[in-house]
């Protein structure tokens, strides 16, 4: 019994040791080639954009993006070829598609208007640190080369997960490190980062840059109560109504401009779908917590009675004097009749998903959605490679118009602590830039461009469709006050899971759940303190902003 | 044991066989052949059952486009020191319980057990400040520990029955011959609860291999990032599921626990009985 | 006397190691738990029992353990005999058994996250090869997201892909280390094959079946990774462990998420107690 088991053994353990010393070599070896994988996540030796997107054609050979070409011009100047411009950026499909090639789609645009020869000098040789919000880091890494080349500086990036970001930027900044140079700031917690912010209008005077060229929407909620700005704008979205035309031309029917116009098209093209395999709407987002409060609360916007908090203090207002609260949700009861099964569990991605295969004539959405239907690579009904037309339009009114605008502003803030604020600054700038930020948003990198001479211009709206909507509806934002407290997810998410309970049947009357959240909600600004006499929420209209700030609140 | 002869309920069971097998066979292939086919095609309708035109290209960039390579070693480094921290305290105190009878032994027994039933989610943010305060966080050896920890009484509770069912005479015998216990317990015990070792070790490391709540609290970077954390980062993001790659990383995780199983088949037999068939 | 002392001596570095690791933090829920908690706030005020009182009060915890105890059930009453009759089955000779036994383990060796996102392909409107199936046969779109009862089915399937060849593997090599004189004895007075197996078969594994039905029983109290993947906890689907994730644990909730935790722990220490007293005998 022994003989052979001792064999057996030595078998097993030399197989074992080989396996283990073949991993501690390759991770060793892994470990010494690439560069520091936790500060970078390019590969080895590269300098030159290779942003790595998942776009393949539909014939599945993938398609990257070209590397950085030096074409010259010749009344340029010799920086000139590190300027982000289209046919350095974007994908071949993307330059077939929207016409660009090697030319300028802004008219003024900051990276173009700053003297990098006075710079270079000073800054050549430095090292600068940016905390990127999750994995996805391709937004900074496609203008880390423009920036290292303009200015002679090293940009590292460290990507942090979504979930422990907040957190951990909180220790960093609080700890007073100076680990991090700049962060991707969430516009939701935007307040509990600003004590540790630095203001970067003083750097915006010395480089004469114009901060009004953000649209104040994008400003509202990294502006400080004595009209800082703590940051400039990386990401600058707003919801949009997406549909396809073709299958609403078939039916006879125009868009939808109001919510109940959504629904008559609904039941109109409801049997319809049933025939070809589509249906009407496709809800974006509405899984039991807080995507459900957020989903309701874009429709609650649209009825005027509503405004989620009462005014002048933070008592919520979820009902509205008129039922506004309460229609909007009947409203979502019905779209989910009309929505994939299952919708009223949807998170983004499955929203999204669905919708990039073709299974909904309508929905509401960021605007990376519209962006990336016409992806061939990625959807099943881009009208480049199908017959579907793709339209975007302002999101549908109820008894008023509100673009929402919650959670979709994320700017670069420049830490206190860091001892390199002007190369911060100058990073910043690179990447948030005009022409940078409407190469971003034709890019399909769901990071979008929050200028008004960006969304205003046409010629803009051929790379990224949505803009057109954004610019008309932009000056009627209006968010929610929580997100200007730290309680914010607490309370969407308490409200929403009374709002669920509504949606999935187990409470029979709108009005009623809409009472449960409120009361819920009240209780947790009671515990917290906000309801202490004299404390009111912010302006969270961008009307009213522009008013405290003497702005002009640009209009189409 | 029948040799097979054609009978109708030889039929039946062939019949059974193949149902069994597609049942379990299926899912792994669709995962096989949506690392091999286009973006576009995994959504088809209808579904294809082979890839049109099959594409390597996914297996290939799950390298490269990010450090997936990295967190696949974390992964098994992760998995075979926790398997080592498991064995090294299971070992003794299934030994201790039961080869010995102290009061409190069966305490101390549920005790362990105890810390099975532990839902990670309620110790997951007491242990992200503990590792916060001891310098832990995004470590492999982090990983090592806790998955060390919450495998140690599955550990404790299968040896037990291996070592009751070794005769104390056996080690007496070669206690007698001039060796100490521990020796004894080398020679003799050991190699005999090695098929039970075995299959411990082998549900201690697909464990650890797959657990994703713990590493993707505690980790950050690919310092010490998993590979199940790797598959999570290719869904929720701008490009929503990314159904090849993760595809391709599900393939590239199950390989190394498949060759592991597969060279230890033979002992997995008597491993897997816990010591419990006399 | 030295006797004695050495077992518990043997067993002291397993346990402070699990003490230190496991329930120590598992304290701090405890502590944490008479609090008014939350990680962005500053302001603690201590509460006794308030946040037991709103755990008990809140319909979403209740649905949470009716959900728990349902999916345990339903999974433990599917995984089980499928495991033993896929074992039994496995336990005869035919060629290629080999073979069949190492493809038999495979949805134990996947990780848990790629079989939930491979059954969501699988299942998803208009996309999922299920569906297809589903649509060809006639019966149209089947709501495996929003629908409890089919969503539950889904939860079933994919925990029972993956945990029955555990059952079946475990009982497999139970019944092929069964020694023979019995059986022989049994064909010699002409037993039936069902006598066989009932009379002779079954109480001989049955020390494994409890040690390994504990186990999984106890594992599947814990039940989530399904929950996240279909239907994110909707639908009356959320199971404990789900709800304290969304709850305590992402909002930052420490007092409430303390307290849940208390109770979660409370409900399984009694359930553990009661299998293992039950069937002590057998096992030990």
């Amino acid at each position: 019994m022994s003989e052979p088991k001792k064999v057996g053994r030595r078998t097993f353990l030399n197989y074992a040791i080989a396996v283990v010393a073949t991993g501690v070599i390759v991770g060793a070896a892994t470990y010494f080639a690439a560069p520091k994988a936790v500060e970078t996540v390019t590969a080895p030796g590269t300098t030159v954009t290779t942003t790595k997107t998942v776009t393949t054609t539909v014939t599945g050979t993938p398609t990257t993006s070209p590397t950085t070409s030096p074409t010259t011009s010749p009344t340029a100047v010799p920086w000139e070829i590190y300027f982000p411009r289209a046919d350095r950026i974007l994908s071949e499909w993307e330059l077939k598609w929207t016409g660009w090639g090697a030319k300028y789609l802004t008219k003024t645009d900051w990276v173009r208007s700053i003297d990098w020869g006075k710079i270079k000098p000073r800054f050549s040789g430095e090292t600068v640190t940016m905390a990127c919000e999750g994995v996805d880091i391709s937004a900074p890494q496609t203008f880390k080369p423009a920036f290292e080349g303009l200015t002679g500086a090293t940009l590292q990036l460290f990507g942090i997960p979504t979930e422990t970001f907040h957190e951990k930027l909180m220790a960093e900044f609080t700890s007073g490190a100076g680990r991090y140079d700049t962060a991707e700031l969430f516009g939701a917690w935007a307040q509990d980062y600003f004590p540790y912010m630095t203001d970067i209008r003083p750097f915006a005077t010395q480089y004469g840059i114009d901060l009004r060229d953000i649209h104040p929407v994008f400003r509202m909620m990294n502006t400080g109560p004595n009209g800082e700005l703590l940051g400039l704008v990386e990401d600058a979205d707003l919801h949009v109504f997406i549909v396809r035309k073709n299958l609403l031309e078939k039916a006879g029917l125009d868009v939808p401009k109001t919510w109940d116009e959504v629904l008559e098209a609904c039941k109109v093209l409801k049997p319809i779908g049933e025939k070809e395999g589509w249906y009407p709407w496709i809800i974006y987002f509405c899984a039991k917590g807080f995507l459900t409060f957020w989903y309701w609360e874009n429709i609650a916007l649209q009825f005027k009675d509503v405004t989620l908090t009462r005014p002048d203090s933070w008592e919520p207002n979820f009902i509205g004097d008129e039922e506004g609260g309460v229609r909007a949700l009947e409203i979502i009861k019905e779209l989910l009749k009309y929505s994939p099964p299952g919708n009223i569990n949807n998170t983004y991605e499955l929203g999204r998903e669905q919708w990039l295969a073709g299974l909904g004539a309508m929905a509401t959405s960021h605007q990376c959605w519209p962006r990336q239907s016409f992806d061939p690579g990625l959807s099943k009904i881009s009208p480049l490679t199908t017959d579907n037309i793709i339209e975007i339009h302002p999101y549908p009114q109820g008894t008023t118009r509100r673009e929402p605008c919650n959670w979709t502003t994320t700017y670069l803030g420049i830490p206190k602590t860091s001892k390199k604020q002007e190369l911060a600054f100058l990073w910043s700038v690179v990447m948030c830039s005009q022409e940078s930020s409407l190469l971003m948003g034709s890019h399909g990198t769901g990071v979008e461009s929050g200028f008004v001479s960006v969304i205003s211009n046409p010629e803009v709206w051929k790379g990224q469709p949505a803009y057109k909507a954004v610019w008309e509806s932009a000056w009627t934002a209006a968010t929610e006050p929580f997100v200007y407290i730290p309680e914010a997810y607490a309370i969407e998410e308490a409200a929403g899971a009374e709002i669920y309970r509504y949606l999935e049947g187990s409470v029979a009357s709108a009005k009623e759940a809409l009472k449960n959240a409120e009361d819920k909600v009240r209780s947790i600004l009671q515990k917290a303190g906000y309801l202490e006499a004299g404390k009111k929420p912010p302006p969270y209209t961008v009307e009213e902003f522009c008013k405290l700030h003497n702005e002009v609140n640009p209009k189409p | 044991m029948n040799k097979s002869k054609f009978s109708y309920s030889n039929l039946i069971y062939v019949i059974l066989l193949i149902l069994v097998l597609v049942w379990t066979l299926l899912p792994v292939y669709w995962t096989i052949t949506a690392a091999f086919k286009s973006r576009l095609e995994v959504i088809a309708w209808p579904p294809t059952f082979f890839p049109q035109k099959p594409t390597l290209n996914w297996f290939v960039s799950v390298w490269t486009d990010r450090p997936n390579i990295n967190y696949y070693i974390n992964s098994i480094v992760a998995s075979i020191g926790s398997t080592i921290i498991a064995l090294a305290l299971g070992i003794p105190s299934a030994y201790g319980c039961a080869r010995y009878t102290f009061r409190g032994r069966q305490d101390v027994l549920f005790t362990i057990l105890t810390f099975r039933f532990l839902p990670p989610a309620t110790v997951i943010v007491p242990l992200y400040l503990i590792g916060r305060m001891f310098h832990l966080i995004d470590t492999t050896l982090y990983l090592a520990i806790l998955y060390g920890a919450i495998n140690v009484p599955i550990v404790t509770w299968v040896l037990l029955s291996y070592f009751k069912e070794i005769p104390v005479e056996l080690e007496e015998s070669y206690q007698l011959d001039g060796y100490t216990l521990f020796g004894a317990f080398r020679k003799v015990t050991l190699p005999l609860a090695r098929p039970g070792i075995v299959a411990v070790s082998m549900l201690i490391m697909a464990f650890s291999f797959g657990d994703f709540l713990i590493a993707s609290i505690l980790t950050t970077s690919p310092a010490a990032k998993t590979l199940p954390v790797g598959i999570s980062e290719y869904m929720g993001g701008e490009w929503g599921y990314m159904w090849n790659q993760m595809a391709a990383l599900t393939i590239y995780g199950l390989i190394p626990l498949l060759i592991i199983f597969f060279l230890v088949r033979k002992n997995l037999v008597r491993g897997l009985t816990f010591g419990a068939v006399k | 006397m030295r006797k004695l002392n050495l077992g518990l001596l043997l067993s002291i570095p397993a346990l402070i190691y699990l003490f230190f690791w496991l329930f120590f933090p598992f304290l701090y829920n405890i502590y944490a738990s008479l609090y008014y908690w939350t990680m962005y706030n500053p302001n603690i005020k201590f509460i006794g029992a308030g946040n037991y009182i709103a755990a008990f009060a809140d319909i979403d915890f209740r649905n949470s353990v009716f959900a728990t105890f349902f999916y345990t059930v339903i999974c433990y009453m599917v995984e089980l005999p499928l495991g033993l009759g896929i074992a039994v089955f496995l336990s005869r000779d035919f060629k290629g058994v080999g073979i069949v036994r190492l493809l038999i383990a495979i949805p134990i060796l996947m990780m848990p996250i790629g079989v939930s996102v491979m059954w969501k392909l699988l299942t998803m409107p208009k996309i999922g090869l299920l569906q297809y199936f589903s649509e060809v046969l006639g019966f149209g779109v089947i709501d495996f997201y929003g629908n409890f009862w089919f969503a539950s089915l889904l939860i079933l399937l994919i925990d029972a892909w993956q945990w029955t060849p555990f059952f079946a593997i475990v009982l497999l090599a139970a019944l092929l280390s069964l020694p023979r004189e019995p059986y022989e004895a049994a064909k010699i007075d002409c037993a039936s094959s069902f006598m066989i197996f009932t009379r002779i078969t079954l109480p001989s594994i049955q020390p494994v079946i409890v040690i390994v039905s504990i186990l999984r029983i106890l594992d599947l109290m814990k039940l989530s990774d399904p929950i996240f993947t279909i239907t994110m906890g909707g639908s009356g689907t959320e199971t404990l462990s789900a709800y304290i994730y969304r709850v305590a644990f992402k909002p930052l909730d420490i007092g409430y998420g303390g307290a849940v935790a208390v109770l979660y722990w409370i409900l399984m220490y009694v359930l553990a107690n009661i299998l293992v007293r039950r069937f002590r005998s057998v096992i030990q």
